[in-house]
């Protein structure tokens, strides 16, 4: 078996490290994009007035114009 | 092999060579920013020589297998380089064009090789830069999004702009703020940071720090983060009438409370130093 050619000393770690506010805010875009193309595609070219979360009845609600 | 799968897309083309802060020593390749070494076995030190002059990768292929070097120690070595940011790599515009096909087509088929890291000395113009490097496809996504709003006319174009531009500018600023704030507390102990980005991922190199400022420099970073976005979200919310602006900053500041969490970097680097202190005592 092939071993590494490179020991890295230990105690130094180049994990970089903010990835966290990038990738939950991509994911929070993302979620609104989502919110958008459904209301896109059940409103159609009318477009939406509304759109948001009924928590009591825990789903989306979307008002077409 | 532990590195591999860090080492980018390479064409035989690319020509590749190593940082002028990796100096080789004997056996030893030494990062000088962060004042460490790493141990380089004799065959490995040949590529290390051969990049120091700048090569193909063609040419360090044909390079390691007269060592015999095998092609997965080869990818190795050069996966360690580009997670240290050590790794340099010019191609040629058409090439690169073409590289952009490829990579679409093998993320179609969930295929995805590692970014070439970014590595620079800290400097507020770095910073910048880095930071945009690493949140372009959120900037894209913002635009894309904002687009996508004004086709489904759910908002008037003027409110879609100024919560796109809004929110560009809160998030940037405060990612600005917060690392600028892990560089302070770094700078304040006499060592020079430097920047390293790879793909989404953005973080301070430095040498090795006591639990205690450890400690300091991670939570100072996002509190200094969510304070920004807190002070705008204020001046927001008595400078205009809309209260949603507001709602978008404190949004955003929970962002940057969520790398707190011990599956991101700062709260990686907040248990280890907290480890590290219970053990000191």
């Amino acid at each position: 078996m092939q071993s590494s050619l490179i020991v890295p000393y230990q105690s130094n770690s180049y994990s970089v490290k903010e990835a966290g506010p990038i990738i939950v805010a991509l994911a929070f875009v993302i979620g609104i994009g989502g919110m958008t193309a459904a209301a896109i595609v059940l409103c159609g070219w009318r477009g939406a007035k509304s759109m948001g979360m009924n928590w009591s009845q825990k789903r989306v609600e979307i008002l077409c114009r | 092999m532990p590195f591999a799968h860090t080492c980018p897309f390479l064409l035989d083309s690319d020509k590749l060579s190593i940082k002028e802060c990796f100096v080789v020593e004997d056996s030893l390749l030494h990062d000088l920013p962060a004042g460490v070494a790493h141990h380089i076995n004799q065959p490995g030190r040949q590529i290390v020589y051969a990049l120091q002059q700048g090569n193909t990768f063609g040419e360090l292929r044909s390079l390691a297998s007269e060592f015999g070097i095998g092609d997965s120690q080869l990818h190795d070595m050069l996966g360690f380089l580009n997670l240290a940011g050590a790794l340099k790599r010019k191609r040629r515009l058409l090439e690169r064009i073409v590289v952009l096909r490829h990579t679409v087509l093998q993320l179609l088929l969930g295929l995805r090789y590692a970014p070439l890291s970014w590595r620079k000395s800290f400097s507020a113009a770095t910073l910048l830069l880095a930071i945009l490097r690493a949140s372009w496809i959120l900037l894209l996504a913002i635009v894309c999004v904002c687009a996508e709003i004004v086709i489904g006319n759910l908002l008037p174009i003027s409110t879609v702009i100024t919560f796109g531009l809004t929110g560009i500018t809160v998030f940037v600023c405060s990612m600005y703020v917060h690392e600028l704030a892990h560089a302070f507390v770094i700078k304040m102990q006499g060592v020079e940071p430097s920047i390293l980005q790879r793909g989404m991922r953005l973080g301070i190199i430095h040498q090795q720090l006591t639990p205690q400022v450890e400690l300091q420099s991670s939570l100072v970073g996002p509190l200094c983060g969510v304070g920004f976005c807190m002070a705008i979200g204020c001046m927001l919310l008595t400078t205009t009438d809309n209260g949603l602006l507001a709602l978008l900053a404190i949004i955003i500041a929970s962002f940057h409370m969520l790398s707190l969490l011990p599956w991101y970097g700062d709260g990686q680097s907040l248990r280890k130093a907290l480890n590290a202190k219970k053990v000191y005592q």
